[in-house]
């Protein structure tokens, strides 16, 4: 089996009474494509914010890598390899996007060659360098999120964390997204964790889920199995009446 | 009276005014913009910057147009200190909270002068730059002209600067979005601290050049802050050359209140621009906010 690149051990997290995560404990190993199901609520975005280091959790800790690294500020964590996109896109107006993808570039590069080197391997791979020029609020829903995934390439990363890449797209964008995210897996080597709400996006990119319901892991394993499962099944449906 | 000499001779002091009044504005800007912070002690900033200037000028017999090459260190590491020891407490803060806690620092600041410096004041009349060129009838003067040109370098630098080094892309980031700079490993803290610290040590710049035609008291910082708040909403946020066209508007509007209606009725006419803009456009000018 192969190691482990995330660990996420027993992480609660509270907002006052609420308690948003409740224990939560699973591993990503290396190499994978991993889903992270739930109905809205469940706690996966405040997992994300966790794992940035946007958030500190009240119980468990956070292992990337082999290293603790829960308390560590955002730009700490991404330095070591980890990168994210947003639910809701948070774009550069004011930036084109090749200044965009620069910022992220900046993180590992040596010098002003290799940045250039970084940026336009990027643009070219992502399918965007056509919008070079572009500032940020020029672009539309889809343009964003794919200078998004831009953005977090450039950073180099070993972990891609997506969150709701496909949420308000067209059937042929969400195509581009799912052969997107296989090639990021295949020809990058990044291990990839998507958070996800429509279940049929998931079922085509990940080999294995885990489900969280009111900041709970109810299921983890094969995505054809959580749709057998008695917990998902109540989760997402409600409770069978008799 | 409304002779052509005389338009264009208040054209030019217009426009060279503005320009040292963008100056003036350009660090409470890029505080604002980049560290998202309402600053409301910035005019105060320029009132001590003049007082520096001021102290320098006389303690060190310099003219007050070298004082910022000691000004300007001494503000940068004064920026670093307000950073450190106030701005930080209070990014995260609503703007309700930074106004409170601003306009603490600008009291503090504001008798801190009367307590050094008196009420009385105080200008220096040493400048080397206290003659004009002539071009037939208008009159240019040297103090003004040499402000104008320091205050155009320091905008082209700036340009320069936040378009094409990565501290300067990665400030941009950090003023459009937070979140998504740290992610890209952007170090917040310190980015903020240096846009302090550049911020508050351009003041020193500005301070030099006003001192060198225009004496300082301790309430000098309620009309600058004003101004430059004001400099600041009609450019809205954006880039620097916003800021260097809405000075110059402010500068205009200053040279001709003065010469058409009377000195002392510019902080009138200042205030009804400032309302007419909040009034009908909101953003600003050239901004995006």
């Amino acid at each position: 089996m192969p190691k482990p690149i995330l660990e996420v051990r027993g992480v609660t997290k509270r907002f006052g009474g609420l308690t948003a995560l409740n224990r939560v404990s699973f591993n990503v190993e290396e190499g994978a494509i991993i889903g992270i199901i739930g109905p809205n609520g469940a706690g996966k975005t405040t997992l994300f914010n966790v794992i940035t280091g946007f958030l500190k959790p009240e119980e468990g800790k956070v292992i990337y890598d082999g290293h603790t690294v829960t308390g560590l500020p955002p730009h700490r964590i991404a330095r070591m390899g980890v990168a994210r996109t947003f639910q809701i896109v948070k774009p550069f107006p004011e930036l084109t996007v090749e200044e965009a993808v620069r910022v992220g570039a900046y993180l590992k590069a040596e010098d002003e060659g290799e940045v250039n080197n970084i940026v336009d391997d990027v643009l070219e791979f992502v399918g965007i360098e056509h919008l070079r020029d572009r500032y940020g609020k020029e672009l539309n829903l889809i343009q964003l999120k794919l200078t998004e995934i831009a953005r977090a390439l450039a950073t180099r990363p070993r972990l891609l964390l997506v969150d709701e890449a496909v949420a308000g797209l067209t059937p042929g964008e969400i195509d581009n997204i799912i052969e997107m995210v296989h090639r990021i897996n295949r020809e990058r080597n990044i291990t990839v964790c998507l958070i996800e709400h429509i279940m049929r996006f998931i079922m085509r990119v990940s080999e294995r889920i885990i489900v969280l319901h009111h900041g709970e892991k109810i299921f983890e394993g094969k995505p054809e199995e959580a749709y057998e499962d008695e917990a998902v099944i109540k989760a997402y449906l409600g409770e069978r009446r008799i | 009276m409304l002779s052509p000499t005389l338009l264009l001779q208040n054209l030019i002091f217009g426009v060279l005014l503005g320009s040292i009044y963008a100056l003036a504005a350009i660090g409470l800007s890029l505080i604002f913009g980049v560290v998202n912070l309402t600053n409301f002690a910035h005019g105060d900033f320029i009132m001590l910057a003049m007082y520096i200037s001021y102290f320098l000028g006389v303690s060190l017999k310099l003219d007050p147009i070298l004082t910022p090459i000691i000004g300007f260190p001494v503000f940068f590491l004064l920026g670093i200190a307000v950073y450190l020891a106030i701005f930080h407490k209070i990014i995260r803060a609503p703007p309700l909270s930074q106004i409170a806690v601003t306009v603490g620092l600008l009291v503090l600041l504001r008798n801190f002068a009367l307590a050094v410096w008196h009420a009385e004041p105080k200008s220096i009349p040493r400048t080397l730059l206290g003659y004009s060129y002539r071009l037939g009838s208008i009159l240019i003067p040297a103090d003004r002209l040499t402000g104008m040109l320091i205050s155009i370098a320091t905008f082209l630098i700036l340009h320069l600067f936040l378009t094409k080094t990565k501290t300067g892309i990665a400030m941009r980031a950090l003023a459009d979005n937070l979140d998504s700079a740290a992610l890209m490993g952007v170090n917040v803290r310190n980015l903020n601290m240096l846009t302090c610290a550049l911020g508050i040590g351009i003041v020193a710049l500005a301070g030099g050049i006003l001192l060198t035609f225009q004496p300082v008291n301790p309430m000098t910082g309620l009309i600058y802050g004003l101004l430059t708040w004001s400099i600041v909403a009609m450019a809205g946020l954006g880039g620097v050359s916003g800021i260097l066209l809405s000075g110059i508007i402010f500068g205009l509007a200053d040279a001709f209140t003065a010469a058409f209606w009377d000195p002392r009725a510019r902080e009138i006419t200042i205030y009804i621009l400032f309302i007419l803009l909040l009034w009908f456009r909101p953003k600003g000018l050239f901004g995006r906010r």
